[in-house]
């Protein structure tokens, strides 16, 4: 109990920084993913192979070499990104845009053909029948993928630990550095709030997912 | 990808603008990359020497890194073969007609998937040895990787498994199976092909999380990228970390393969079979 009443403001503040990697990385992931996804559907053989390209590499890239490149390689190479906080934002909304892409493409493909055959009919071109017509139903049906995508994202974030961001995980090595004894309770305190905070969203999914499927 | 029913096939029309915007993004692609050669080339970073260190044995690069995949598929196969059998255990156990045990496994499946894999590996690292189980580097590794992935597998087992058709357990009763006997003879052998997409994306991600190993100082790839990085400088880190993410796309790309494979082989032969099914009824028989 006492690693953490001693240490509650660095928690504190290391738990808001694991919820802004996650939230920022969730919101570059969110529009760079729903344009691969598009991408990959798109009547255009170029678009989808670009996109198809982009998912394959990514998915098959361990994070940890991702963000290596993105910290380490790209100075070599002149270009310097602010702070290592930013650098993990972009380096985890990179990665996770392969998988909501792929959410995308699941959701659109539970789409029935009418609706999108009915946008044609009406003269509706491919990006407008997408924008009006498929994309907003698919949003519905992507939420429980995208659910899983998202805690994927919070657990990732800890991997920022190893690149000089002091999120929860970087906050627990700092702790016990300092404090060798305390090494399982700090653990298992970091790996609770972990706990609260992926329990507390996957809730405010299936909230969401109830809600929504109410409205279909 | 023709058959897609989200656009009609292009016309003459249509053909043309793919075509304009085909050659565009090529002349935009084309711009883009002699613009990072240059930049590359002006760094020196194109100089063949930097590559060439990837290749020669000479600096000793070629035989760390290969040590190095080597380590890493080591875990990873132990990983593998273990994190499958703990998450059918676990699968079987969420399954289980017993609430107690139902239970159980059910908050480690959830615990387990709750918490990011470096925390996991970071108890296994430094929290068992506090607790008087000191493991070697692999098995710290190993062990994190199966914790955390087995509850991830017992998920898609189980999903499998409750995927097939109701009816199928309720006739095998029925026949009087016991439930082990169901299990094994009727649900698998129906779940596990259908299962095998998912499956084999799993495995691939677990191959990439034994890239974590790097943080507790397990030599698998990655690490050995890192120390040959250090012991050379970061000016070769563009060529040596590149060369580590090649190896870990190329091995999940076999892997990929490998599970498409093993699909298309597994339907043709179902089709194969249906075919002589209906040959049966089809010829004429005299009476």
């Amino acid at each position: 109990m006492h690693v953490l009443t001693d240490n509650a403001g660095l928690l504190v503040r290391a738990s808001g920084t694991t919820l802004l990697l996650s939230l920022g990385g969730g919101a570059l992931a969110a529009i760079i993913g729903l344009l691969v996804g598009v991408a990959r559907m798109a009547p255009v053989p170029i678009l989808r192979r670009t996109g198809a390209g982009y998912v394959e590499i990514i998915r098959n890239t361990p994070l940890t070499v991702a963000f290596f490149i993105i910290v380490f390689v790209l100075p070599q190479l002149g270009v310097t990104i602010a702070s290592y906080t930013l650098a993990a934002i972009i380096t985890l909304g990179i990665y996770t845009a392969a998988f909501v892409a792929e959410a995308v493409r699941s959701g659109v493909n539970t789409i029935g053909r009418g609706q999108a055959e009915a946008a044609r009919a009406l003269g509706l071109s491919f990006a407008e029948g997408m924008r009006f017509i498929i994309i907003p139903q698919a949003l519905r049906a992507v939420v429980p993928p995208l659910a899983s995508v998202w805690i994927a994202l919070v657990k990732n974030t800890s991997i920022a630990a190893g690149f000089g961001v002091l999120e929860l995980t970087a906050s627990s090595q700092r702790i016990f550095f300092l404090d060798p004894a305390s090494v399982v309770s700090t653990l298992l305190w970091i790996a609770a709030a972990y706990l609260v905070i992926i329990l507390g969203s996957a809730f405010g999914f299936r909230v969401l997912e109830n809600r929504l499927g109410v409205a279909r | 990808m023709s058959t897609s029913f989200l656009y009609d096939p292009l016309g003459p029309r249509g053909m043309r603008r793919a075509r304009q915007v085909t050659v565009g993004a090529g002349v935009l692609t084309a711009l883009g990359v002699v613009l990072i050669a240059r930049r590359l080339d002006s760094l020196g970073q194109l100089d063949h020497r930097r590559w060439a260190i990837l290749f020669d044995p000479e600096t000793g690069v070629p035989q760390v890194l290969w040590h190095g995949y080597i380590a890493t598929i080591q875990a990873a196969a132990i990983a593998m073969a273990c994190a499958l059998a703990v998450g059918l255990i676990l699968a079987i156990g969420r399954l289980s007609v017993h609430w107690p045990l139902r239970l159980v496994t059910g908050a480690v499946v959830e615990g387990f998937r709750s918490i990011p894999l470096l925390v996991l590996m970071l108890f296994t690292a430094l929290g068992l040895p506090r607790l008087g189980l000191d493991l070697s580097l692999v098995h710290v590794v190993v062990l994190a990787v199966v914790a955390y992935n087995s509850s991830v597998l017992c998920e898609i087992f189980r999903s499998g498994i409750l995927a097939i058709d109701k009816g199928q357990t309720e006739a095998a009763d029925a026949m009087g199976l016991r439930r082990s006997l169901i299990l094994r003879k009727v649900l698998l052998p129906q779940a596990i092909p259908k299962m095998l997409p998912v499956l084999t994306s799993q495995l691939v991600i677990l191959l990439k999380d034994t890239s974590l190993g790097f943080v507790v100082g397990y030599t698998e790839l990655l690490r050995s990228g890192r120390s040959l990085v250090e012991y050379y400088g970061s000016q070769y880190s563009l060529q040596l970390y590149l060369g580590v993410a090649v190896l870990y796309i190329a091995t999940n790309f076999l892997i990929s393969l490998f599970a498409k494979w093993l699909t298309s082989r597994q339907q043709h032969s179902r089709r194969s079979k249906s075919t002589s099914g209906t040959d049966i009824p089809l010829t004429p028989t005299r009476l």
